[in-house]
């Protein structure tokens, strides 16, 4: 895949005071692992790890003078300034010298606002941007701000990477559409944190890209449990149940139409297998469940009418608490209706 | 432009594992939801019997300014629940995918759409409005799913329902899928988007700008799996991108959705 991933979490996590050294290191080889191209990284963070991982690509964030020969230290071969930054002569000369490629960041919000970057092009400097970030698009809703992106970077001679806010829900849409229409890089976060909107999340870009292109994409997405937990540990925030491709809700299922479909085939009412992501499916029985849905999580032949009075008392008793049955609960209403189990208890059954 | 929100938090947001609601709770987020106006609530499954079916029946005697609307699969035991409820609208869920048509029913195309078009003549004889939504839309063949549409148009359906069921769309192909349905067709579109990739809001703005009229949402985007189109974000959003649901004040809104949440026990 000749389109990057960057990351821009690690700087993220630092500018909230979060994290130690060795779970920024054990972050960037999760996602290196995953497939992840490029990692940004700030002085905040430079100052907590010590020494950088081998073998990971950093792009560093230039924000004074001092930053250039950090870069040259640490052997940083890609950096990342912003359009303020950009028009300081004495400092881009430094990583010019130093033989840094730079990419300039500039915040456009609209198709009319990304043309407007034309502006750039009026800098002396400007031979030696290597590459256009574009920050924001949350006023993009539809192509036509590819468009305005591929002729920016044709005017300005840049490869270009957008790095897509959150602001109007639609930062994933617009990452996945740079993708499909072969912009150079993409930059986004785990769990889209960060920033006062949040930036484009990176495992529903992934995971997108992953679905419309299938194997070749090439990521390994069974690793984000992993990253979850990290995640989890560094920054206190606990990832919603329900949240996409991450939440450990999303493969479970209740209800009869869906549980029917999915035991004849999962594809029915599944996007990807629950495996792509290092997950599993499992089937939770309560108010939505049927009879069938019961007679397979339960492997026992019932007789009919008891699987009915079953089915009764599970709704009954799914609406009082107002949440799924655990298997526990469900044994015992299967206890009262039909007695003694032997299945239920032995390895026979499957709760 | 004129779009129309479908709230579908007492069904599809209800059957999201986990969530179990009884008459009382469904009734008292159906006033909530009137109170938002929101134009039609997906009130649940009268086919499940019971609680379910008790609660669409005490929605629809509050006369609520909401259209009550029920869900049903595509067959006559199914419908024959809903007629008893006398809601205003029935929904008749239609598989359009070869996945599910061969997988899940077992049949073919030309079952689907002659058992489709039994079902429309039965709910219609009831005197409710009838809506069609179509499964898996948008993993399914356009070329069926526009002979669908005319299928259920010839029947007097005015409104299908595109579902991207498992939520694989893109905005471009959204875009696209769209405007290829009301290029070929007069009737009016009300689109279902899931959030499996997150993308669940921009397909339903999409869906908009290529000319749907309805949009499915449920409070804070509950649902199967990732959920659905979030209410809040699309209104937010469709103000920003269509310059719609001004008169939405967010903070009533969000003041809403929590006491819908209070009741079903989220947080």
């Amino acid at each position: 895949m000749n389109q990057k991933i960057i990351d821009r979490t690690l700087p993220e996590i630092c500018e909230r005071g979060f994290a130690g050294k060795s779970d920024l290191t054990d972050l960037c080889l999760l996602m290196k692992e995953m497939g992840i191209d490029l990692f940004e990284i700030n002085f905040a963070c430079l100052d907590k790890m010590v020494e950088l991982p081998g073998n990971i690509d950093f792009i560093y964030r230039v924000e004074s003078e001092r930053d250039a020969e950090l870069c040259r230290q640490y052997g940083i071969r890609e950096c990342v300034l912003s359009e303020d930054v950009f028009l300081n002569s004495g400092l881009l000369k430094g990583l010019v010298r130093r033989q840094i490629s730079i990419t300039v960041e500039a915040e456009a919000d609209t198709p009319e606002e990304v043309y407007a970057l034309e502006r750039l092009g009026k800098s002396k400097y400007t031979g030696a941007i290597d590459c256009i970030r574009i920050m924001g698009l949350s006023r993009c809703d539809s192509a036509s701000w590819v468009m305005a992106a591929h002729s920016i970077g044709k005017a300005l001679k840049t490869a270009v990477d957008i790095c897509p806010v959150n602001r109007f829900y639609c930062a994933t849409a617009t990452a996945v559409e740079a993708f499909l229409e072969g912009l150079d890089s993409i930059t986004v976060t785990f769990t889209g944190y960060g920033g006062k909107h949040g930036f484009a999340p990176l495992e529903e870009v992934l995971a997108a890209i992953e679905v419309f292109e299938g194997a070749k994409a090439g990521f390994n997405l069974r690793l984000l449990p992993q990253l979850c937990g990290l995640f989890n540990k560094m920054t206190g925030i606990a990832v919603p149940d329900n949240k996409p491709v991450l939440g450990k809700s999303i493969f479970k299922y209740e209800s009869g139409i869906h549980a029917d479909g999915i035991q004849k085939n999962p594809l029915t009412y599944e996007p990807f297998a629950p495996e792509m992501v290092g997950q599993q499916r499992s089937l939770t029985i309560g108010k939505h469940s049927g009879t069938g849905a019961i007679a397979q999580k339960l492997q026992i032949d019932f007789d009919p009418a008891d699987l009915k009075t079953i089915l009764e008392n599970v709704r009954k008793k799914s609406i009082g608490l107002k949440r799924s049955l655990t298997d526990q609960e469900l044994k015992e209403i299967c206890m009262q209706v039909a007695g003694s189990l032997k299945g239920l208890q032995g390895e026979g059954g499957c709760i | 432009m004129n779009v129309k929100i479908v709230d579908t938090t007492l069904r599809d947001g209800e059957q999201q594992a986990g969530i179990a609601l009884g008459a009382g709770d469904k009734v008292k987020i159906a006033r909530l939801l009137d109170s938002a106006k929101i134009y039609q609530i997906e009130a649940g499954i009268p086919a499940m019997g019971g609680e379910e079916k008790k609660s669409v029946e005490k929605m629809m005697a509050l006369n609520l300014r909401s259209k009550i609307s029920t869900w049903n699969r595509m067959n006559l035991k199914d419908i024959e629940q809903s007629i008893q409820c006398k809601p205003d609208i029935i929904h008749i869920s239609v598989p359009a995918s070869d996945i599910q048509i061969r997988c899940k029913l077992k049949k073919n195309r030309t079952w689907v759409i002659e058992t489709m078009k039994r079902c429309i003549n039965y709910a219609r004889e009831s005197g409710a409005e009838v809506t069609v939504g179509l499964e898996d839309a948008s993993r399914a063949d356009l070329k069926f799913v526009l002979q669908l549409i005319s299928a259920a148009f010839l029947e007097g359906v005015e409104r299908i329902r595109y579902a991207d069921t498992v939520g694989i769309l893109h905005r471009k192909r959204t875009f696209a899928e769209i405007s290829s349905i009301k290029a070929r067709t007069d009737i009016a579109l009300e689109i279902h988007a899931h959030n499996d990739l997150g993308m669940a809001v921009s397909n339903s703005i999409s869906a908009v700008k290529a000319g749907a009229e309805f949009v499915d949402c449920t409070m804070g985007g509950i649902g199967e799996r990732a959920g659905n189109c979030d209410y809040l974000q699309f209104v937010k959003a469709a103000g920003e991108f269509l310059h719609i649901f001004d008169n939405v004040k967010e903070e009533e809104a969000l003041e809403i959705q929590k006491e819908i949440f209070h009741i079903m026990g989220l947080h």
